[in-house]
């Protein structure tokens, strides 16, 4: 697999997942607020940012096809290749969430139609993140046939998403309750100690996985740096959050801006070892 | 009908004939090599009551695309480009595939390649135009060993001593590969860790 592929691949596994259940904690937002409000509507516009996130994760993942005219072809294998279930999900999620944003611009849907509407696509956001988590699991690759490869994607999705969504609930300087943006805080350092331990646990097993030629521990040496970096990262990025939160009344766009960089930082260098630790059963 | 390969590995040398043939006549870059030759060996050397001992052993191992019963490269393929034919050959459709390299990945015995030229999957086909011409494979014809050989695959099956893999393949339970090998003496068995692949980053 070439550098390009992989670094398309990890936009893609990172930033797709941030942005769907981003999408999914901001309908929640969304529906809890009285239909009508200026400040349904306005969460309704910044929707965009996670829909944004997904798409160019979308995007990214589509430059490492070699002849992408013939893309629409992978929809005929939906229920028996997990990619075109994967891309099927990802094209439901997108379809509902961008379609959905467009009908913001409108005055004609109802509260209840939108209701409907933002639960359908945050169903849909969780199984295309879902999807994404085990679309790796291929019997004849052991490094990433195991529970630990959908466990760590959830995990860390959960990692940055919350800061996603926060970062669009500051950039719609929406007067969110401080309870949900420390119960969403709470989320993501939960998933980020997850991360660090469900990587932890992946990496210890490498040593007992082998193809014909060598372990798979042999392949990322510096898996356990990686996974150090994550913790570093992610920890810091809502550790820079959480102190501004404390000083100010309510989130700031820059620092949790910041946060957020600092997660999907985070989330995109234990992608590094996860595609060097590709080997087959075989040769 | 499945039709497979039939591999000797007593009467092979190594000499990579089977190999150069196939590029040849595909007419395949430096980067792509539908037919593989493994080198494999391994044993040392020992003192042992003031005499020195060996258990030292190499044999080759030519392999390709073993149009597996259960290829996981046609599984996973999004497009369905990777397919079985008629007789049990594992193609691909140019006309769908996409590209997206799945198959490469997935593969446990590395046959599909994604080509940097026509940025489609390429993997071998049994010389299917050969073989409907009633010839056969322009590896087994070139072979000067009489290695290799190919055919209906019941018939390999029903030839005495024979296995269906050999070190370093993988164990056969994952794609049910069609291939037959009569095995030298020295050969090992799947999974074994006696011996290792010498000539890797030729393969």
């Amino acid at each position: 697999m070439g550098t390009d592929i992989r670094i398309a691949l990890m936009l893609f596994t990172v930033l797709a997942p941030a942005g769907a259940i981003a999408f999914a904690f901001m309908s929640a937002r969304i529906v809890s607020l009285p239909a009508r409000s200026a400040a349904a509507l306005r969460l309704e516009r910044y929707l965009a940012v996670p829909i944004a996130s997904c798409m160019v994760g979308l995007i990214a993942s589509a430059t490492h096809l070699g002849t992408p005219s013939n893309a629409l072809y992978v929809l005929t294998g939906a229920g028996r290749s997990p990619l075109s279930n994967e891309v099927l999900a990802a094209v439901a999620f997108l379809s509902l969430a961008w379609l959905f944003w467009l009908t913001t611009f409108t005055k004609g849907m109802s509260p209840v139609a939108k209701k409907i509407w933002l639960t359908a696509a945050s169903v849909a956001a969780f199984w295309l993140v879902s999807r994404i988590s085990v679309v790796y699991s291929i019997p004849t690759i052991p490094t990433w046939d195991s529970p630990y490869v959908p466990a760590s994607l959830w995990s860390t999705a959960l990692t940055t998403s919350p800061l996603l969504c926060c970062a669009s609930f500051a950039l719609a300087k929406d007067d969110t309750p401080r309870s949900c943006v420390w119960l969403l805080f709470a989320v993501g350092f939960l998933a980020a100690l997850a991360s660090v331990v469900l990587l932890a646990m992946q990496n210890a097993e490498l040593a007992g996985i082998r193809d014909s030629y060598r372990t798979a521990d042999v392949l990322v040496p510096y898996y356990g740096v990686c996974i150090a970096a994550f913790g570093v990262l992610a920890l810091s990025g809502y550790g820079v959050s959480v102190v501004c939160l404390m000083k100010r009344r309510r989130l700031g766009a820059v620092p949790t801006c910041i946060g957020l960089a600092l997660a999907v930082f985070a989330a995109i260098v234990v992608r590094v070892p996860f595609y060097a630790m590709h080997m087959t059963v075989g040769m | 009908m499945q039709y497979g390969f039939y591999f000797d590995s007593a009467r092979c040398t190594g000499c990579k004939t089977c190999m150069l043939a196939c590029k040849d006549y595909k007419d395949l870059g430096a980067d792509v090599s539908f037919r593989k030759v493994f080198d494999y060996e391994g044993g040392a050397w020992a003192m042992e009551n003031g005499a020195w001992r060996q258990d030292a052993f190499m044999y080759h191992l030519s392999i390709s695309c073993n149009h597996c019963g259960n290829p996981v490269c046609v599984h996973v393929c999004p497009t369905g480009a990777m397919h079985k034919d008629e007789h049990g050959l594992v193609l691909v459709d140019t006309h769908v595939c996409v590209g997206c390299g799945y198959c490469e990945l997935s593969c446990p015995y590395g046959a599909p390649k994604v080509s940097e030229d026509t940025r489609q999957s390429t993997k071998c086909d049994g010389c299917v135009e050969r073989i409907l011409e009633g010839l056969d494979p322009i590896c087994v014809r070139a072979c000067p060993m009489r290695a290799l050989d190919f055919g209906e695959i019941s018939g390999f099956r029903q030839k005495a001593s024979v296995v269906n893999s050999i070190a370093p393949m993988p164990d056969p339970v994952h794609t049910s590969p069609n291939i037959v090998i009569r095995p030298c003496p020295a050969a090992r068995e799947p999974g074994d860790l006696t011996g290792h692949v010498a000539n890797e980053k030729e393969v």
